[in-house]
């Protein structure tokens, strides 16, 4: 397991670095020169030269190449362009936000979708899995922003109960208050596929002898269903929750511009905005080792979950 | 055991399943298929009765049945099961869950898919005990572990932590043998319990099944497809086709003598070196679908039957009585057994 764990952590190394590299001509090859946005806008040509060189823009596209992958192999991200701080820096400040957003959004998808999945496979084509149909297919058709506006418009502008955007940090529960709407919102999408994949899964499983077999015994029929065939049922649904965190972190862009939240997500819109390279190719280099990481707990899990997984 | 001596023992036996009219359907766009059509049988202490046909006759329908396992669009329409005298078509559903895996017992065809495979062996014996009988909750691994040995699984403290991927087809199937006798149950239902096991597995387990039966004085109802597991295992022999029974008998007056020719069919299709002589006979066509089967008028075999006549063709019928403990649903039943004893 050891063995496979390492082997695993040293094969993300050469992702990394094609994301890095990726991601770094990617933004170089955006147009606009980013030293325009650092000086006024009717600053002569000698003061842009001036910011150009200050930023290291002056220099061909190859050599900062390799300065920036030399400085990132070192540990160190680079100086955002806007924020004047080291990348990492402006990372860590923005990351509490997207996490917590992240993690209210993946509750409400575990805690809708699962029982919805699992109503619906008891009684396939009955009236609640004919809802929960027609509510998972709005959940996987509504952009992201769409259902963000609705409910600000419901909650926050017409009834007056929740804020309408920002994040209040100063306790745990104001922080919750700001995040609620745009968990629903990004957590909806989620929900719904997780519904449709408990749904699915379960209603392989319980077609499997095994559960016959515990009908059988004379289990009770929640002792068959939740102990049976849910937790053979379980692998496919942590594969979809697997990549539901994957999309959390680009649904996040969207919604946390849409909510005016102050992540991880608004970080790299605003980034891109202002042609803050560094931060761009930090932030994207972060997160793809996130999701790394992620899949690779992911791929873990599955052993926990099916004894006949085993990555020895 | 002469037959006389086979049907007294029978009258001394106390009845532990009797089955009245069974009939199970499933719901479909059209008319609803009978899978089950009016099957009745009874079966005594440590007696073993086969119930043999081929796929599809509805012998696994009828062993789900009579544990109310099926499920929809399956439907048990009419008829009566008792248990010891309880009739389990009245009993509530929770009544039904505390009878399965504690009176009577099941054991499936598949040993390599009828375990769950994410849990060990130890804890989908123990479950059993932990849900019939709670206040044995102490002693419970012992007995998984008596039960083990009695099933002849080596090592068996070895094996409780084992999954069942990591244990081979014959020792799971004796995993769900010692699963289906750890409550001492009055019935066990086998379907098809040998048919996924190689040739030298399925003695062994047919010859555990057979003691440990004995020893418990458990009724067993045998569900195969296999006429040579029906002559080694069985007393009495229950032929289904279409459904319905086709013919009843002692085993020995069935392989001596059959009175439908569906199990003469049978019979000579089967290999049999002692007294082979020359080709297998074959039956010609396929069992009819169950979508089809409304359509047969008369007798449901007549359009596979060598000896089909008119009367066959329009008028089904009934299952005779022929004698103790003997039934079959032929017109030319007496026939039959003349013209089987003639080319003996």
């Amino acid at each position: 397991m050891t063995a496979f764990i390492l082997r695993r952590l040293l094969g993300t190394l050469p992702i990394v670095l094609i994301v890095g590299i990726i991601t770094f001509f990617l933004v170089q090859l955006s147009p606009g020169d980013p030293a325009m946005f650092y000086v006024s806008a009717d600053a002569p040509p000698q003061e842009i030269e001036r910011v150009r060189t200050q930023l290291g823009l002056d220099q061909p596209v190859i050599q900062r190449f390799g300065f920036w992958l030399g400085e990132v192999l070192q540990g160190n991200l680079g100086i955002s362009f806007h924020q004047n701080r080291p990348v990492l820096t402006g990372f860590l400040d923005a990351l509490p936000v997207t996490l917590w957003l992240a993690f209210f959004s993946l509750v409400i998808a575990l805690v809708v979708g699962i029982p919805v999945g699992l109503l619906s496979a008891l009684r396939p084509n009955g009236l609640v899995d004919k809802f929960s149909t027609v509510f998972a297919l709005i959940g996987m058709s509504m952009p992201n922003f769409w259902l963000g506006m609705l409910l600000v418009l419901l909650f926050a502008i017409t009834l007056g109960v929740m804020p309408a955007q920002g994040y209040d940090p100063t306790s745990f529960w104001t922080g919750f208050r700001s995040l609620l709407l745009p968990a629903i919102t990004l957590g909806y999408s989620q929900a719904a596929l997780v519904a449709r994949m408990t749904r699915s899964s379960m209603l392989e499983v319980m077609r499997q002898d095994y559960v016959q077999t515990a009908r059988a015994k004379g289990l009770r029929t929640p002792v068959v269903l939740g102990k049976h065939a849910f937790g053979n049922a379980l692998n496919p649904i942590v594969t979809v929750i697997g990549l539901a965190i994957g999309s959390l972190a680009a649904g996040s862009a969207v919604v946390e511009v849409v909510f005016n939240l102050p992540g991880i997500g608004r970080l790299v819109v605003d980034s891109v905005m202002r042609r803050d390279y560094p931060m761009i190719q930090g932030i994207l280099l972060l997160t793809a080792g996130m999701i790394i990481v992620i899949n690779l707990l992911t791929d873990l899990l599955y052993a926990i979950i099916d004894p006949r997984i085993r990555y020895d | 055991m002469t037959d006389s001596s086979q049907q007294k023992q029978d009258q001394t036996r106390r009845t532990v399943l009797a089955v009245d009219n069974l009939q199970t359907r499933f719901m479909s766009r059209g008319p609803a298929l009978k899978a089950v059509d009016g099957v009745s049988f009874s079966i005594g202490e440590g007696e073993t009765v086969a119930l043999v046909g081929e796929s599809g006759c509805g012998k696994s329908v009828t062993a789900q049945s009579l544990l109310r396992l099926i499920s929809p669009p399956g439907q048990i329409v009419g008829g009566h099961i008792y248990l010891e005298g309880d009739d389990l078509m009245t009993r509530s559903q929770s009544e039904i869950e505390d009878i399965r895996g504690n009176r009577a017992a099941m054991i499936f065809q598949e040993p390599l898919t009828a375990l769950n495979p994410i849990m060990t062996v130890e804890k989908q014996l123990a479950e059993v005990l932990h849900r019939h009988h709670p206040q044995r909750r102490k002693e419970a691994r012992a007995q998984v572990l008596d039960m083990l040995q009695k099933v002849g699984i080596p090592d068996p403290e070895g094996r409780l932590r084992a999954y069942p991927h990591q244990l081979s087809g014959g020792m799971r199937q004796r995993v769900m043998i010692a699963m289906a006798l750890l409550s001492n149950p009055r019935l066990l239902i086998a379907d098809e319990p040998t048919t996924a096991l190689d040739v030298t597995i399925q003695a062994q387990i047919l010859e555990l099944m057979r003691n440990l039966c004995s020893q418990m004085g458990t009724a067993l109802l045998l569900i195969t497809h296999d006429l040579g597991v029906v002559a080694e295992m069985a007393d009495r022999v229950i032929v289904m086709y279409a459904g319905r029974v086709v013919e009843e008998a002692p085993v020995r007056t069935l392989f001596a003598q059959p009175a439908h020719p569906y199990t003469r069919g049978l019979i000579q299709s089967t290999p049999n070196l002692a007294t082979h002589q020359g080709q297998l006979v074959a039956i010609p066509g396929l069992v009819p679908t169950l979508a089809d089967l409304g359509d047969v008028q008369g007798c449901k075999f007549a359009p596979r039957c060598s000896m089909a006549t008119d009367k066959c063709r329009s008028e089904d019928p009934p299952l005779q009585t022929l004698g103790p403990d003997r039934a079959a649903r032929c017109w030319y039943a007496d026939e039959v057994m003349q013209t089987v004893s003639a080319q003996a």
